[in-house]
């Protein structure tokens, strides 16, 4: 059988260069490397959370307090560098404290089979409430050469961020989990029919547990980094802003949001994707509240691509069976 | 087994809540009046009799309204008043329900920083008809008794005029919005378009929101870096973003061709300012703002008559050299703002009490 083709992707790729073009005709320097590795630092912290909140939604799940998580995670980098001085333990501190929320999540999701959209939005509160305790609306300074390094570093001066390299090496292990482990083939059969995979015997509880820490994991990260390029902490940094976007960035990628369907390729197109509207807003001098309504917009318009894109694929699929099985 | 498990989660995750939304205090919302989180939150002094004092701000998660706070609390201390300090959460119906609250109490005084001027009207009346004084704080309120105020438009108006004195009077300059439709942001937008055009030779090339948030200010920013190829300055409408603003200036290293300017007159920001980093705020400070407001309070209190409507005494505050030049081109800015430079700024950070002890009789 021919191998269908991914229109979602390949509309996204277009639409990508088809705004890039757009936005270089209006200021040529959209398409200065200054710009394009600026928009590479800009995704990278959502773009880490991307990745973990793909394997949620692939499980048919969502997480929502992905969003507070990633601030949890930064006042607790915050706090302990205060305290300790050392960026290291710092940055440990947050993956931990990601990790911690996204076992949580796991336990609640998988032991106590509450339905993820309440789960996590319980989960959001009682970050939240975390955060009035421990952050007592303060600001927490972030100023040592190892985190200015994350934030304006380049690989071994080839002027490629750090931060983005970060981000691809979490999408590349990602990538590897989903395509090559028993993991990921089990993140795939959840999401098509948890039912049908239980009673294939698998341990379906555990696996979602294992999302969740993943996506808690990838918070942490995305904390450091967005941390690192504010160079300060606050409980209003962070937040549903970022909770929108990686959302966006998965759902624009092409991962179905009732699960089963969807793969990291899209996520890091998506995320791209986002990352490009941001700019050209910018350079079109569109007040960046246009972009809340426009992000929702784009939402709209890749459930509509991912609807006519399952269409197409459905149609394909039955001209496919009808070649081999022409009588029927 | 494993539902001994979930029961045990579940109690867990309900005492964590509980212990998350908790005032420390036991005085209902949380009562975080310290910059510093492993400092003890001071109590208010409580002398038998004192008149009590409701005070009501919109969220904890602000660090001006946690700076303003622990002014609040010490301002109570020294002039022996009893203080309850609610916070609203950003939910406008709370803070009406908290202000209701206060008035059942017999509050002597209720201050409250309206998120919505014209819904909480009821709700002051209600307070004056029960014999309350009722005080506006930071925004202006028609029925309350007393508005004690900070007048945004001034201050960002010698921000922004010490910024293009700084500039010779020329260049391109871009404005980073607080939040669109936010009663502070827009005043100080508006004083800076005042501004624009007593400058004919500086250009805007562009405004953008930040929402408050440094992240978008930190992204807007790299956006604009890209764009332009000539920034003389940045104005930012908050030193929320100020911060984040430098460092991406910095980090760039653009920061010795673009001036920085911002409001709020945070300390890390004046200290930008001894740095060189930034070149003028407008300098209120959380904590003058809070102390001033208990200092007004106090002289109500007592008695003393006073003025319906007071502000607190703003500073543009730049070197000595800019003053001069304000001075020699624009002098009518100091009409409406005073100037200090940023060591005098620190100074009144550090000892913000001083200034406000007997300013109101």
């Amino acid at each position: 059988m021919k191998k269908s083709i991914d229109w979602s992707k390949l509309i996204l790729v277009g639409l990508i260069v088809a705004m890039s073009i757009i936005a270089t005709c209006v200021n040529p320097r959209f398409a200065s490397a200054d710009n394009l590795l600026g928009i590479a630092r800009q995704i990278a912290a959502p773009g880490v959370l991307a990745i973990g909140m793909t394997f949620v939604i692939l499980t048919g799940g969502i997480d929502l307090s992905a969003g507070y998580g990633i601030t949890l995670g930064a006042i607790v980098m915050g706090l302990l560098f205060n305290h300790t001085g050392n960026p290291w333990l710092s940055m440990l501190g947050a993956v931990v404290a990601g990790g911690i929320l996204g076992l949580v999540n796991g336990l609640l999701v998988s032991k106590l089979k509450v339905i993820p959209f309440i789960s996590t939005l319980a989960t959001m509160s009682i970050a939240q409430g975390i955060l009035n305790v421990i952050a007592l609306g303060s600001k927490f300074f972030l100023k040592h050469e190892v985190f200015t390094t994350i934030a304006v570093g380049d690989v071994f001066g080839t002027g490629f961020p750090l931060c983005t390299l970060i981000f691809l090496i979490v999408f590349a292990v990602g990538e590897v989990i989903l395509r090559c482990t028993t993991l990921g083939r089990y993140v795939y059969a959840i999401g098509s029919s948890e039912k049908n995979t239980k009673l294939a015997g698998i341990n379906t509880g555990r696996y979602k547990m294992m999302v969740y820490i993943i996506c808690g994991l990838t918070m942490g990260i995305a904390a450091i980094i967005m941390a690192c390029r504010i160079s300060q902490v606050t409980q209003e940094s962070g937040g549903n802003t970022y909770l929108m976007d990686c959302i966006a960035a998965v759902i624009i990628g092409g991962t179905a949001i009732e699960g089963g369907k969807g793969d990291m390729v899209g996520t890091l197109l998506g995320v791209i994707f986002l990352g490009v509207i941001s700019s050209l807003l910018v350079f079109l001098s569109i007040p960046t509240i246009a972009q809340q309504c426009f992000k929702g917009l784009v939402i709209v318009m890749a459930l509509l691509m991912n609807y006519f894109s399952k269409r197409l694929k459905e149609k394909e699929d039955v001209r496919a069976r009808a070649r081999i099985f022409p009588q029927v | 087994m494993k539902r001994i498990a979930a029961i045990a989660l579940s109690l867990s995750l309900l005492l964590v809540t509980l212990a998350g939304c908790s005032n420390p205090s036991g005085g209902g919302s949380t009562n975080t009046p310290s910059a510093d989180p492993s400092a003890s939150i001071p109590s208010t002094g409580s002398p038998e009799g004192a008149k009590k004092i409701g005070l009501v701000q919109i969220n904890t998660t602000n660090s001006y309204y946690v700076g303003a706070s622990e002014a609040f609390h010490k301002g109570a201390e020294d002039f022996g008043y009893e203080l309850d300090e609610q916070f609203a959460e950003n939910s406008l119906e709370e803070e009406i329900s908290i202000i209701e609250n206060f008035i059942e109490l017999g509050y002597d005084m209720i201050i409250a920083d309206p998120q919505d001027a014209e819904a909480l009207e009821d709700v002051f009346q209600k307070g004056r008809d029960a014999g309350v004084i009722m005080v506006s704080l930071r925004s202006p309120m028609a029925n309350a008794d007393y508005n004690c105020l900070i007048n945004h438009y001034n201050g960002f108006y010698g921000s922004a005029v010490a910024c293009f004195e700084a500039l010779g009077g020329e260049g391109k300059v871009l404005l980073m919005q607080g939040q669109v439709g936010h009663e502070a942001s827009d005043s100080r937008t508006e004083a800076f378009y005042d501004v624009l055009e007593l400058y004919p030779n500086i250009e805007l090339l562009d405004t953008q929101p930040c929402d408050w948030d440094p992240a978008k200010a930190v992204n807007i920013v790299d956006s604009w870096l890209a764009k332009y190829e000539q920034i003389d300055a940045i104005l930012c409408e908050t030193d929320g973003a100020t911060p984040a603003v430098v460092n991406a200036v910095e980090n760039a290293g653009r920061l010795d061709e673009i001036l920085i300017a911002g409001n709020d007159g945070e300390k890390e920001c004046l200290e930008y300012m001894v740095d060189g980093k930034v070149v003028s705020e407008a300098f209120f400070c959380s904590q003058r703002d809070g102390y001033h407001c208990m200092a007004y309070a106090d002289a109500i209190l007592r008695g003393v008559e006073v003025e319906k409507t007071v502000y607190l005494p703003l500073y543009a505050c730049c070197s000595e050299e800019i003053q001069d030049l304000i001075t020699a081109n624009q002098p009518d800015t100091w009409d409406i703002i005073g100037g200090c430079t940023p060591e005098e700024a620190l100074a009144m950070v550090a000892d913000y009490s001083s200034e406000f002890v007997g300013m109101y009789g």
